[in-house]
This record gives C-alpha cells, structure tokens and sequence, in this order.
C-alpha cells in the first residue's frame, strides 16, 4: 500500500501538535518517537509512543519536526550498520537515546530506509544510570525489523535478478534496443551483487523454468513462483519521485510487534529510576563484557572503539558494527550509591513498599563526583585514599552517616567495574563482602574485624585515622590531587580528572595489549590474535600518546612491586610487564593501578568466555601504614 | 573453582562426622546422629538409611571397589555394599572406646586408632584381629597410608610410629617418643599429634602442638622442625608449588605459608633408592615463614589441596575460602582474554570447558583422599608465590563455637603471660573488632586455664 505522502504528513503534524503537549508533564515525560526519512517530504515522525497514551493532554514547547530533522539530518550514504547517539536539547530541556536502524529497501535511494528510534525524557540520569539497558532494548527492537528486512530484501533483490535476467533474454541481438540496454542490464545486476553486502552470490543465484517462472523463497520460508516482467526502463538508481512503500510493509509482519517491543520498553523505563533499579537489583547481576569504566562518566575501555571515535571524550557514544559490540555496552554504575543517598533509611537493599521514599526527587541532585574538591583540599592524605581506591584495594569510610555518603559520592568516580559502592552498611563486616563491594561505608560504632584490617584502606572521618598503604612510588595520582591547580568550579575540575583517567586508560589499553593479550607465557605456545594496531593511537590521537612517546626509555631497574612472601625469585630474566613499566617511565605505584585496570577487563572476558564466575577477592599484602588526620584548612 | 554452590543438603539431626564419596553418583554421610545416609549427588536425594551403630559414627573408609567400613563409638565395625547393604560385622577389640581413625590397607586390612591407645588391625575378610600394639601412651589421633603395607599412625602423647603390616602388625621406626609429654603447669599436652599428611613417598608432614615437622621416611629423621609456628594448636598442613611451600593452618584462625632455606628442596618429591645408600649426614631445612594470611575469624581446622597452585580452607567461623595464585590466575585470564578478543574476531574456536570439583564445607576430609592430584606447575617462570586471590563463601555466623575460639588462647596468653588485666583484654579485643558478646563469653570462660585440651 502506498501512501499519498502530502496526507501522511498532514496526519503525521496532527499528532505531532498533541504529542509536544505531554513533554512538560512531570512523571510522564518519557516517550519513543520512531521517525523515518521520506523521500519525498524528508524525516518525518512515524509512531509516537507514550505510556499513557494520552496524546491530547501534549502541550506545547516541544517541536518534532525540527527534532526529528535534526536527528536524521546524517549522512546516511557512508554507513549501513546501527548505530546510537545520546543527544542534549534546549528548550524544553530533554534528553534522548538516539537508535539509528538501516533499513533495506529496493525501491530507496542507495537501498536505504533510514529508521531512527528515539526515546526522550526528562531525567538526565536514566541514559547515565541504565545505559545498558536502554542500548540492549532497543538494539532487540532493531533486530526485529531486520529479521524479516533482510529477508523481503532478499527476496525482492531475487526478483529484480529475474526480472534482469528475463529483460535480457528478451533483447533481440544486435537490435537497436540491444545495445543500448545490455550493458545496462549488466550494470544494474553488478551494482545490485555488489551493493548487497549481506547476500553471498550464490544465495543470489536463482533458477527458472524456460516460462519466465521463478521459484523463490518467499519471506515466510514457503516457495513462490514469481513470473518475472520485462523491464521498461532501467535504472540502477531508483527514482527520487517514486512512491515508496510504507516503512512498515518494508519489514513484513514485524513492525507491529518492533512497536510492542518498543512500548514494553517505555512502559518498562518511563517510571522513575527506583524501578528500574530495583528491577536490575533482583535480577541476577548483568556481567557486562566491556570496558573498564572509571567513575561515572565511563572511560570507553573499548581501544578499537576509541581509535575510532570522533571525539574521545563522546559519552555513550557508540556503533554496533565491526562485530565488536561489547565495547558499545556501557557499565550502569553507582545507581545503588545515588539511589541510598537520598535515603534515609539503613536498608540496603531498597524495599518495594519504600517507594515512597525513594521517588523523593532530591536524589537526582547528587552529581557522582560532586564534592571531589573539597574531598581533595581537605584531606591531606587524600591521594593515599585515591590510590587504594584505584587499584582495587577495598576501602571503608567511617564516621556519621551524612559526611561518610558525602565523601563516598565524591571519590566514587574512581571505582572501576560496576555495581561496586555500597554507601552505607550498619551490619558487621565479613571479608565476602570484598568480593563484591570495593568501597564501604560505615557508622564508627561497626568495628572492623582485626582480620580484615590488613587488606583493606580505612578512612576514618571522625576519630582521625588513616590506615592502608601509601602513595609515594607514583606520579598519576599526585596529579589528580594536585592543590597547586586552582579550579573556577568543580565542573572543570572534574573534566581535568576525567581527561587524566582517560589518558593513564590509554596506557593501560596498552599494557593490556602488550603484555596481556601479547605476552606469551612460557606455558602456552599459541600465537597471538591479530591485534589492534597501536600505532594507529599515535596518529588519531596524539594527544594521548604524547606522554608515552615522547619518553625516552630510562634504564631503571625496577624491584618487583612487593611479595608478601620472600621467596625465590627469578630476577635475571626482566619480565614484560617490568620492560613495559620501565619503558613508559610508569612507577611502581602507577604500575598497580595500570595492572589491576587490565585485570578488571581480562575478568570480565574471562567471564564472557567461560560464563559469570562468583567475583573474586584479591588480596593485597601491601604494608599498611596508620597515619592521623590534620585538617587541611581551605585554601 | 568458584565456590558457586552446587547442592545443598540438609543431611543428618546432628553433626556430620564424614563425607564418602564412593563414585561420581553416590556419598557416603556419617553423623554423630548415629546414622549412616547414602545420597544420590546427582539430584540431592538420600537413597539410603543405615542405622546399625549404637553410637556417635565417625568413620568411612572405602574398603574396594564395592564395599566400604565404617566405624564409631559403638563396639562394632560394619562392612557395607555400595548399594548399602550390611555384609559383615567386626567386634572390636578394644571395647566401645571413641574411634578416631579407621583405614584400609591392601583392600583388605581394617586398622583402627582410638582413645584406648591401641592400634589394632583386622582381616576384613574374616574379622579376625591381626595385630594389636600399644606403642602410644595416649589417645591415637590420626593414621595415615603411605603405601599397601607401610602406614604412619600419630597421638596425643607425641609419638610418632611407622608401621609395617604383611601378615602380622609391626613398627618399622619410631619416628618421635617424647619422654615427658604432659605439662602440668599449662596442663597441655607439649606434643600433641593432630595431623599426619603424607606430602609424598619421601616426607610427611606432622601437626605437633603448636608447631610442625616433616620426617624423611627414608632415614627416619626429622628434616623440618619449626616447634612455634602459630600461636595455638596446628590443625592442618600441606604443600603447595611441587613441595616448594608449606601450608599451615591451626586454632589461632591463621593460615601461614613457609618455605625452605634451600630453594631447591621438595617436600613432595617421591622416594630416592640412592639417599639410603648415600651419606649419613644429616639433612636439616629451616622453615622460613613466607606470610600470614588472615581471612579466617575463627579456628581454621580443614585445609584441602586442589592444585599445586590452590587449595581451600575451612574454619569454625562458617567460612570456606578458596585460595588461588593470583599471579597464575592472572596469566590464565590473558589467555581468556586472548581468547575474548579471537572470538570477536570471529576466529573463535570452541572453548573446553573444564569441570570442577565442588567443595561442600563437609567434604574436605574425604575428599583430600580421594581428588586426584593435579601437576600443572613446574612453574617457575612466576615471579611470586603470593597466594592472594580468594574466594569467600557466604558468611554464616551459626558456626561460632565459643569453646574453640582462638581468641580464648589469645586471652590466656595475655592474662598468664603478659599480666594484663581482663578489662585492658577486653579493651584490646573491642578495638580489635570483635563483637562484645563473643569477648563477653570468652572473658567468662578465662577463668580455667588451659580450658581446651
């Protein structure tokens, strides 16, 4: 069925003008837009989903068109493959998840229908908190339309082959007619094999009986015969003026349920983020296999995805092409440390008839990392506390319960791995909670098991205390806390931290190139996997590289960073990671860190390959040192 | 390895003594509740009930290939068929005294240790007794196989016997007598044997008192003697990293590696036929201590060897910690992650999985005799021997047993020998961490010195 396309648009406008009205409605902001772009009277918006499904209530303020124009306008002729986008809009302030899904069509220009799904909201947070989410949902609602998309694809590219064929056979030899048209007829039929990336040639191939009947596979499996036309004109390019078939008959029997998908979703995420909390809580804990993310704005671990991002700092940025979709899937993190900080309750598992307290907005107000200033000029060990923190090292916050969720908010940023920060415990403390949480916090009275002590960083706010190793080996941290550095706002300070994490990730991606995936154990006589050409990183992004290239190797013999056990060591062969460490001028402190980022990823791989293990303690020997507080005063 | 949990049974009214495993299908359970149950692993379910003992049962012990023993605190020994039915009946010998150790030699010798300070063995065929020896002045605590006619057999006492049995029962070597044993001022045994461990054909390693030794069977002397090595009582020991390192674990909830001044030493190394013959000087290691590692908050009593580079720890705490290299572990994720990125490569070749052997809190005795011993490490291109990747089992506080808690040595050591008073004791303790009413009980208890043992 085809669409007149001037009264699509007028009935698309209608619902555009009621759908704007709800945006500003508090509770009720979130929709799904699915836009497509028409040839004929550019993007426009197909389905508009709301939960409440109370179009009429829509206010104004909001425009689709100029959003939906404004998320289409992409090149679409350079990529076929999905990909997303999270965008920011003005007046009103709404967020969105922009899922861009390449549809096949024939009859479309460069074969293409482009079908952008886009949900909008209002709170921030939910892309920041629920990304996984949110990508996982709407890349099943993508492949939904592609199941059958590819088949009708296949199908019709078959019938045009036939119809090629059935053209050509239909030329009278050296006639007029002929010459003009045969080459076409081999132009069209190369241009549609090569065009059809997904489609081997022999998959193209088709049989006909000597009728012009073609046996087909039609998109429900069952054969068809297709009695193949001549061809009129022949055109490899369709024509821009050509109606085209509605986007929903392009994916036959799947569009409807692609939008039920997509209102499972909005009826699943529109609420607020208790429930999606509470929903991921209960459910068995998702191992995402990805990149190490430190704090909340998730360093993209991912290195073949960072050589190829724009810009390195693009957040949620992410394609699923090139098979490698696990760099796309972004860790959830610290929803458990927002969410209980607005509590007041003790419970740390929120309970389902607490819902109440929980949708009390003011936990939307707590920024992961805000206070890190203050943290930063207020304690003088502070890089001690960082430096355990960034290595793995469990650490506990001790004192009262408001400035512990405080401080805990604010060095929060730099816990790698997710779901990993539990804000505040009042129970006693076992060692098996190490295997899950990395940094605790707790009221004075709660005392810390003598055996625990060893391997674990203690802050305690109240009675002056620090215990746990300090950082004197090392440069990445001072720089972090450096107080030399004044700062406009925390905003800022917080960009400075992020690129600083960002650039020591580059020199763990590296490590974990080399001397992980690189390094051949004496054990093992495989050889590597091709790997990512590192290179690559110097001239894409200098920036990052400076620091490693522009040192010249100092030959400085580096002690093993520290055995609790003294035994024999093979000290006459320097190990990789040594030779690494030693060439990139990375001190032993850095090193840790750098070891334990590259140990965080090869443990979620490690996971991916052989299924969800229950996590690991590591240990760490490391001599503590009790050091008593002194207050800094505020500069 | 994980320590993910398998199964869950809730097996006998009382304590469960010890785990049989017979096959990959059926275990063997034994409970103070005088039963024997057998279960079908398979689905959790109990296929069978024997309840022939009129006491405490606290040994199995698999007699061949279709039959097992068990023994107790009652005046028989039973045999059974694995598909539980009763064969034949042993009257012991020395009455209903508790037995503590039963073992099978040559598929077809019984030999029992229990308080009545005998060592007795049987004709399991028969029943008739074979031998009976009182070499050991005090209770016998532990037997230990080491080949088809040689075992080792330890006590309270301290002494220390190699036997040999062929158609009578004789000791081949006296490996320890102690003269004076017993310390009336500490009213404790000085010697104590808790455990006997055969590291390989050529040492065993003795849990004595507070301290451990290892003896060369060959010439019957001790190699290793390190009398102080914990605080309290040594429960376990074993040795890890080819016999590079030796692993302890007792009352104090302390699990403390050691290792040799000579770094090429084995203590796992099997029999050499020359060293007899070679000179008689005698060889003597120092047990260096290598660490301390404290997961534990309670009296770590089962240590189990898995591989040469992990083993598992059981403690009265209810907790079970599984302990791996992590430097190994490490290695072993680059190959996954290796892997990782080859199958993202779409080169991705189909990963074995390899099966485990799962630990149930109750299973370590048994299965430490009977899981097989793996040899993946010669490794010595590890720079380190840090055992510092675990894995910790749920917590179950229900497993506090005040009689038994470390703390109480703690206590003594420091009202007895140090002078402090209680309350700085129960300062000392408060800001160690520990909960007031486990410090409250114990301070209670203070009052007996030497209270256990």
């Amino acid at each position: 069925m085809i669409m007149d396309p001037a009264l699509m648009k007028h009935e698309i406008d209608i619902r555009q003008e009621r759908l704007a009205s709800t945006i500003n409605q508090k509770g009720q902001n979130d929709f799904i837009i699915v836009a497509e772009f028409c040839q004929i009277v550019g993007p426009v918006a197909r389905e508009i989903l709301h939960p409440y499904g109370k179009i009429e209530e829509l206010e104004d303020g909001f425009d689709i068109s100029q959003f939906v124009v404004k998320i289409m306008s992409v090149d679409i002729q350079t990529n076929n493959e999905d990909w997303f986008t999270c965008i920011e809009l003005d007046d009103p302030k709404v967020y969105g998840f922009i899922h861009h899904i390449y549809l096949l069509d024939l009859d479309a220009r460069g074969f293409v229908r482009p079908v952008v799904v886009s949900y909008l909201t209002k709170e921030k947070q939910k892309f920041q908190k629920y990304f996984n989410l949110f990508y996982t949902s709407f890349q099943k609602a993508s492949d939904i339309l592609k199941q059958s998309n590819s088949l009708l694809y296949k199908l019709d590219s078959k019938k045009k082959l036939a119809d090629i064929i059935e053209t050509r056979n239909s030329l009278i030899r050296d006639s007029e007619e002929y010459l003009q048209k045969y080459e076409m007829l081999n132009e069209y039929e190369k241009y549609l094999k090569e065009k059809h990336l997904e489609l081997t040639l022999s998959e193209l191939s088709i049989e006909n009986d000597s009728n012009g009947i073609y046996i087909l596979e039609g998109v429900d499996g069952k054969i068809i015969e297709y009695k193949a036309k001549i061809m009129t004109t022949i055109q490899a390019s369709p024509s821009p003026q050509k109606k085209l078939r509605e986007v929903n008959s392009v994916c036959p029997g799947t569009w409807k349920k692609c939008t039920s998908q997509l209102e499972n979703i909005l009826n699943r995420l529109h609420v607020s983020n208790i429930n999606i909390y509470k929903e991921q809580y209960h459910q068995p804990k998702y191992m995402s296999s990805s990149i190490l993310s430190t704090g909340y704005r998730n360093i993209n671990f991912d290195y073949q995805r960072i050589i190829k991002m724009d810009n390195p700092y693009a957040l949620y940025y992410g394609s699923t092409s090139s098979g490698s979709d696990f760099s796309a899937k972004e860790e959830i993190l610290l929803e458990e440390a927002s969410i209980e900080h607005s509590s007041d309750s003790q419970n740390t598992i929120p309970n389902i008839n607490d819902l109440e307290e929980y949708n009390n907005p003011s936990y939307e107000e707590v920024v992961p990392g805000s206070g890190i200033l203050e943290f930063r000029d207020y304690y003088p060990f502070n890089r001690h506390v960082i430096y355990s923190i960034l290595k793995g090292r469990p650490t506990i916050i001790s004192g009262e319960e408001e400035r512990v969720i405080h401080i805990i908010n604010a060095i929060s940023i730099f816990v790698s791995g997710n779901n990993n920060i539990l804000p505040w415990h009042t129970e006693q403390i076992n060692m098996a909670m190490f295997a899950t949480f990395k940094l605790i916090g707790i009221p004075n009275s709660t005392p810390i098991p003598l055996c625990i002590k060893p391997y674990v960083t203690i802050l305690d706010t109240k009675n002056g205390a620090f215990s746990g190793p300090e950082y004197i080996k090392g440069v990445f941290v001072n720089d972090i806390m450096s107080i030399r550095q004044d700062w406009p706002n925390e905003n800022t300070y917080l960009s400075y931290v992020e690129s600083l994490l960002y650039d020591f990730g580059v020199k763990a991606s590296l490590y974990y190139h080399r001397c992980c995936l690189g390094f051949m154990h004496e054990h093992h006589n495989n050889t590597p996997p091709a790997l990512t050409n590192i290179h690559r990183f110097n001239k894409e992004h200098p920036k990052s590289m400076k620091n490693l290239d522009e040192i010249s190797p100092q030959p400085k013999l580096r002690e093993r960073s520290r055995s609790f056990t003294k035994g024999p060591t093979n000290s006459f062969a320097e190990s990789e990671p040594t030779k690494f460490f030693r060439h990139h001028n990375i001190s032993d402190h850095d090193a840790e860190i750098i070891t334990y980022w590259a140990e965080v990823v090869k443990t979620q791989q490690s996971n991916e390959i052989n299924g969800a293990r229950v996590p690991y303690i590591k240990l760490d020997y490391t001599p503590i040192k009790e050091l008593p507080i002194q207050k800094r005063k505020k500069l | 390895m994980t320590g993910s949990r398998l199964l869950e049974i809730q097996a006998h009214d009382r304590g469960i003594t010890c785990l049989l495993p017979l096959n990959a299908d059926i275990m063997v359970s034994s409970s103070v509740d005088r039963k024997i149950k057998m279960w079908d692993l398979s689905t959790g379910e109990c296929s069978n009930v024997m309840a022939e003992h009129t006491a405490s049962v606290t040994c199995l012990a698999k007699l061949n290939r279709s039959q097992f023993v068990s023994g107790g605190n009652d005046e028989n020994i039973y045999i059974w068929e694995n598909n539980g039915e009763l064969i034949r009946t042993i009257i012991r010998h020395e009455g209903d005294s508790n037995m503590n150790a039963l073992l099978v030699v040559a598929n077809k010798t019984i030999i029992t240790a229990s308080d009545s300070t005998s060592i007795i063995a049987y004709n399991a065929d028969t029943g008739d007794i074979i031998g009976k020896e009182n070499h050991h002045r005090e209770s016998v605590t532990c037997l230990e196989k080491i080949n088809e006619t040689t075992f080792v057999s330890g006590s309270l006492d301290g002494t220390i016997a190699l036997w040999e049995i062929t158609d009578r029962l004789h000791i081949k070597e006296s490996l320890s007598y102690p003269p004076r044993y017993f310390s009336e001022s500490s009213k404790k045994f000085n010697h104590s044997v808790q455990k006997i461990v055969v590291t390989g054909s050529k040492y065993i390693a003795v849990c004595i008192a507070n301290g451990f030794k290892l003896f060369d069977l060959d010439t019957g002397e001790s190699v290793v003697n390190c009398p102080s090595a914990h605080r309290s009582i040594v429960h376990n020991i074993l040795t890890l990293y080819n016999g590079k390192k030796i692993v302890t674990c007792g009352l104090d909830a302390k699990i403390k590696i050691w290792g040799s001044s000579n770094p090429n030493v084995s203590f796992s190394a099997p029999t050499s036929n020359s060293s007899k013959s070679g000179s008689k000087r005698k060889k003597v290691f120092i047990a260096e201590p290598h660490g301390d590692m404290w997961i534990h908050t309670n009296q770590v009593k089962h240590l189990l060897k898995i591989t040469e580079t992990m083993f598992v720890s059981a403690g009265s705490d209810g907790q079970i910690v599984i302990w791996k290299d992590g430097m190994y572990e490490s290695v072993n994720r680059n190959e996954d992650a290796r892997m990782f990125m080859e199958k993202e490569n779409q080169i991705y070749r189909k990963y074995q999985n390899q099966t485990f052997f799962d630990t149930n809190s109750e299973s370590f005795e048994t299965a430490y005799s009977n899981f097989p011993r793996f040899d993946d490490t010669s490794d010595d291109t590890s720079n380190s021997f840090d055992i510092d990747q675990v894995y910790v089992s749920e917590y179950d506080s229900s497993g506090d047993i005040i009689e038994g808690h470390y703390l109480l040595d703690e206590a003594n050591y420091l009202l007895n020998e140090q002078g402090k008073s209680k309350q700085e004791i129960r300062e000392k303790f408060r800001i160690d961490g520990h909960a007031t009413e486990v410090v409250d009980d114990i301070l209670e208890n203070l009052t007996e010195q030497g209270l256990y043992i």
